[in-house]
């Protein structure tokens, strides 16, 4: 917490400067928070190119209510909270349309730090998996889970980011695993499953030659 | 069956480490006591150690520069917008000055003499006969022909003037050395 009041007292004068009108003290501040604003919007969304249109819109909307900023707020939390909120209107705007995984450019996204293909790989496929599970969260449940996980904000934080209370945050923290841990086991019941019905289906094969017994 | 959601529920505060060390030790023997909880325990911890070691996505390297970009492109519109109300506001702005101005100096100079506007007024009243004839003659084609004439007549007159009054304004008046906002 005393790394984040550090890093809020050596940008309260870009902030300043930047609700003055001083563009290159926003391009800064954009710096800054371009990596949570677009992880947050990739979490939410789920495609490279709306996260990136997202935080764009995002950046615009804070540039242009940056005097209706309140500086005894963290900025992570008022540029995220503008983020989240987008995010959620247009997840609302999109219905039911989801995008499948195929569509989602999350290797290119995830940068390789010189593994094997084998290890890459893995990691892309866990990556997918997480991103699937996310998708099918609803998008109330979704932003405090990727404020918990990956912006390491408090409850209090996220019940600031979006307008909440703590224990409404609790609640919505709580469903939000439990429907990931209820995806999880049917994911598992749908692989043992059709791991079975390969098995029958190799039994059942003209070629199949069944092990010798000792 | 035992009711698993207390259970989870509490096993979520653990999870952000908000349970005190005797909390967690009553949940871990609460969790021991029904194996009905089991696989969605063992799901709620492997999803928080997945999301835990997930990445940050980061964005392509010139995001922040489109960004940039795009915020000094909305201040160059905003700009622009600005200027042409101050443009036209001041151009509007004019018409009254204008128009005192003349009347001033009709007042002054009919004041010393007031016989010396006399061929002037007598070619008023013959432009004001022919626009009143001029008027009539459309009024009568207006009512036969097309009843928008006129009002399109004249709202096509009147946002001429004002197009060339802008114009005039923004290389005369309000020339871009002195339109610097």
């Amino acid at each position: 917490m005393t790394t984040a009041h550090t890093r809020q007292d050596e940008e309260s004068p870009w902030i300043e400067r930047a609700a003055a009108g001083d563009a290159n003290a926003f391009a800064r501040l954009v710096q800054a928070y371009q990596g949570p604003v677009y992880n947050l919007c990739f979490r939410m969304l789920g495609s490279q190119e709306e996260a990136e249109d997202a935080s764009q819109e995002t950046f615009l909307r804070a540039y242009s209510h940056l005097h209706r900023y309140d500086p005894q707020r963290r900025f992570i939390t008022w540029i995220l909270s503008i983020a989240s909120n987008h995010c959620i209107d247009r997840l609302r705007r999109r219905r039911f349309t989801w995008l499948s995984m195929e569509d989602t450019p999350l290797a290119e996204t995830l940068a390789a730090h010189g593994e094997s293909p084998a290890k890459s790989a893995e990691r892309r496929e866990q990556a997918a998996e997480i991103q699937g599970w996310i998708e099918q969260l609803d998008p109330l449940y979704r932003a405090p889970l990727i404020l918990l996980y990956w912006h390491d904000l408090s409850y209090e934080e996220i019940a600031d980011t979006m307008q909440l209370t703590v224990p409404a945050v609790k609640s919505r923290l709580h469903r939000a695993r439990k429907q990931v841990a209820e995806l999880i086991l049917a994911e598992e019941a749908r692989r043992e499953s059709a791991e079975r019905v390969r098995r029958s289906d190799l039994q059942r094969s003209p070629h199949f030659v069944a092990p010798l017994e000792a | 069956m035992h009711d698993c959601q207390p259970l989870l529920n509490q096993l979520s505060l653990d999870l952000d480490n908000q349970l005190s060390a005797a909390e967690g030790q009553t949940l871990r023997a609460e969790i021991e006591r029904h194996p009905e909880c089991w696989p969605l325990v063992r799901a709620m911890q492997q999803a928080d150690r997945a999301f835990r070691s997930a990445p940050l996505l980061m964005p392509r390297h010139d995001l922040a520069a489109a960004i940039v970009q795009q915020i000094e492109q909305q201040r160059l519109r905003d700009r622009r917008l600005l200027g042409m109300t101050f443009l036209v506001g001041g151009t509007l702005s004019l018409w009254p000055v204008a128009l005192a101005g003349l009347l001033f100096l009709l007042a002054v100079v009919t004041a010393a003499n007031p016989f010396i506007l006399k061929g002037g007024v007598e070619l008023l009243v013959a432009l004001l006969r022919a626009a009143h004839a001029l008027f009539f003659t459309l009024g009568a084609l207006n009512a036969v022909l097309w009843p928008w004439l006129l009002p399109a007549l004249s709202a096509t007159l009147g946002l001429l003037l004002l197009v060339l009054t802008v114009i005039w304004a923004a290389r005369v008046a309000y020339a871009p050395r002195y339109a610097e906002f």
